[in-house]
């Protein structure tokens, strides 16, 4: 479990109550095997909170714990940036390695393992990202999703019991993030995940959905019941899934014409397609 | 016509081992005012044609021809296409150098010999048509601002110009929704006020419903397709065999057309809802055709 109780952060020297990607009193858990999506606009603090995760920040107050481990404690810190994975936005910077395979074994040589580990977890952690047929290639000859999906595999040769991505799809193409999203689906039986974006599509998918905006967590819940505040989301600089603004628009003319908010274009279809 | 394109090829380090044959004869032609969506997946081609536009790539075959002077034209000629066909690259903040948001923003009228209450004139007025307030920004470092308003710092840098073509390469990448809509809001406005034509690179299907009018597909270099926004989202095939991912809400329109109501592509929620409303409550037809 990754606990966050009452974190606060601020960059310089003394908390500015409007500071910018500062956080302010932020407490989640998030559970193995659990796929939770953090949205929030530019400057909300969510990239400052993915940084917690792993030790990269700490706090300023209040605690983060990983598996009943402090980040503060610097002699877990190793053992804690194996059980999280981080993924950034720019694919481009963090591929480090002149082929794929040397690049997702940069984790686990620096664990100590012995060669033959490494090798299998390189295959393992390949094969589970689909790009195994790739192993002997240059990293810069990939497409954007390709590249997130050998980072992804490059935290999962470290075992890792949760991932953090930071709008790891941002500047993927559309197939790109097709790819990386059903990636997140297949792995997310395995390990704990948490996306943050500020792409509210990506939502739709998750167990669960928090809303991050001037530091501070807004909304939490499943999907269906973070969308049901309509466009009061836009008081938090996002906007509605296009599926979800539509059915609330006819839920308004016909209350009885679903009995849950549908979030997937075939769910608003089967509805309609029942009401009549 | 305002641009036209003529059958232009183009390979990148031709007669190499590595050529890359990027555009195979391509033909298009813009008029002065139309808002046009060059779409195709990644690798398609589209960004090497826009930088045919203005005269940064010269087509090695056809011809390019800006406002009647072919691009293939030396110096002040070819400067004059440069400032009527402003180009805006993907991530354009990233090539910001200036101090100041003013010295950015005045960077390509001052190099065009523009100084004084002229060039005061013109940042004020590039700043505030994409939404920026002049006296609040103009002696910030642009570093400091967000992600959105240094996007727009970009644009208006080139804006400043007064070009009468503004070409924008992905320009809501990485945006959050509220920076977009804006972003995307104003251009809407530089066209409706000041006729300026819109060529929009992008694969944001979302973007270019809002945006566009017309839309040109590239395949492998090639136009495969060129016609009303209206008419490329009608068909699902299409769209996919191209490598464009329907939005959710034209998704819903297709399943609703693959049960019998014949919805036409929304570009909007409103106009999915009105579709529903008119095409498919008021009638309560059964759903009798299967998927």
């Amino acid at each position: 479990m990754m606990c966050f109780e009452d974190v606060h952060f601020w960059y310089g020297e003394k908390e500015d109550p409007r500071a910018v990607a500062a956080l302010r009193g932020v407490s989640f858990v998030l559970r193995e095997g659990e796929f939770v999506v953090l949205l929030g606009r530019n400057g909300s603090g969510k990239s400052t909170l993915a940084k917690h995760c792993n030790g990269l920040l700490v706090p300023r107050k209040g605690r983060v714990c990983v598996d009943g481990m402090d980040t503060r404690d610097e002699s877990v810190l190793w053992e804690i940036r194996r059980r999280v994975g981080l993924v950034f936005q720019n694919p481009d910077n963090q591929l480090i390695a002149t082929t794929v395979e040397e690049d997702v074994a940069f984790g686990p040589e620096n664990l100590g393992l012995p060669p033959s580990e490494i090798r299998k977890r390189v295959d393992e952690a390949l094969a589970r990202v689909g790009m195994s047929e790739y192993r002997k290639r240059e990293p810069h000859t990939l497409s954007g999703g390709q590249k997130q999906r050998v980072a992804i595999a490059g935290v999962l040769a470290m075992h890792p019991k949760y991932l953090v991505l930071d709008e790891a799809t941002a500047m993927l193409d559309p197939e790109g993030r097709e790819e990386l999203l059903q990636l997140l689906r297949e792995l997310r039986k395995d390990v704990g995940i948490l996306h943050i974006t500020h792409n509210v599509e990506e939502a739709l998918l998750a167990d669960r959905v928090m809303v991050i905006d001037n530091g501070e967590i807004v909304a939490e819940g499943s999907p269906r019941e973070v969308f049901l505040v309509g466009k009061d989301i836009e008081k938090w600089g996002l906007e509605l899934p296009q599926i979800v603004e539509v059915a609330l628009l006819l839920w308004k003319d016909y209350p009885d014409l679903f009995s849950v908010l549908p979030l997937s274009p075939d769910e608003l279809v089967d509805a309609l397609c029942s009401y009549s | 016509m305002f641009i036209l394109v003529e059958n232009v090829s183009f390979t990148y380090l031709a007669n190499t081992p590595f050529a890359v044959q990027a555009l195979r004869g391509v033909s298009l032609t813009i008029s002065r005012g139309e808002s046009v969506a060059i779409l195709g997946r990644t690798g398609c081609g589209k960004s090497t044609l826009v930088q045919h536009l203005n005269g940064l790539l010269m087509p090695q075959e056809g011809r390019v021809v800006v406002d009647g002077v072919d691009t293939r034209v030396r110096g002040a000629a070819l400067k004059g296409i440069r400032q009527k066909v402003g180009l805006v690259f993907q991530y354009p903040e990233d090539q910001m150098f200036e101090e100041t948001v003013f010295r950015e923003v005045a960077f390509a009228p001052r190099n065009m010999g523009v100084e004084g209450e002229e060039l005061e004139a013109r940042v004020r007025w590039a700043m505030e048509a994409v939404g920026l307030n002049y006296e609040a920004l103009k002696d910030k470092s642009p570093f400091e601002l967000s992600g959105g308003q240094m996007r727009r710092v970009a644009i208006a840098s080139i804006l400043s110009m007064k070009p009468e073509v503004l070409v924008l390469d992905e320009p809501t990448a990485g945006l959050d929704p509220q920076g977009r809509t804006a972003l995307l809001e104003r251009l809407q406005d530089l066209r409706r006020q000041w006729g300026l034509t819109v060529v929009l690179v992008s694969h944001n299907v979302e973007d270019v419903a809002r945006i566009a009018e017309r839309v040109v597909v590239l395949e492998q270099g090639r136009v495969v397709f060129d016609g009303p926004v209206r008419e490329f989202f009608a068909c699902e095939h299409r769209m996919r065999q191209y490598g464009i991912i329907p939005s959710p809400l034209l998704q819903a329109a297709f399943l609703l057309r693959a049960r019998g109501f014949e919805v036409d592509p929304p570009l909007t929620p409103l106009e999915l809802y009105r579709e529903i409303e008119e095409k498919v409550l008021a009638r309560r037809k059964p759903c009798s055709v299967k998927v």
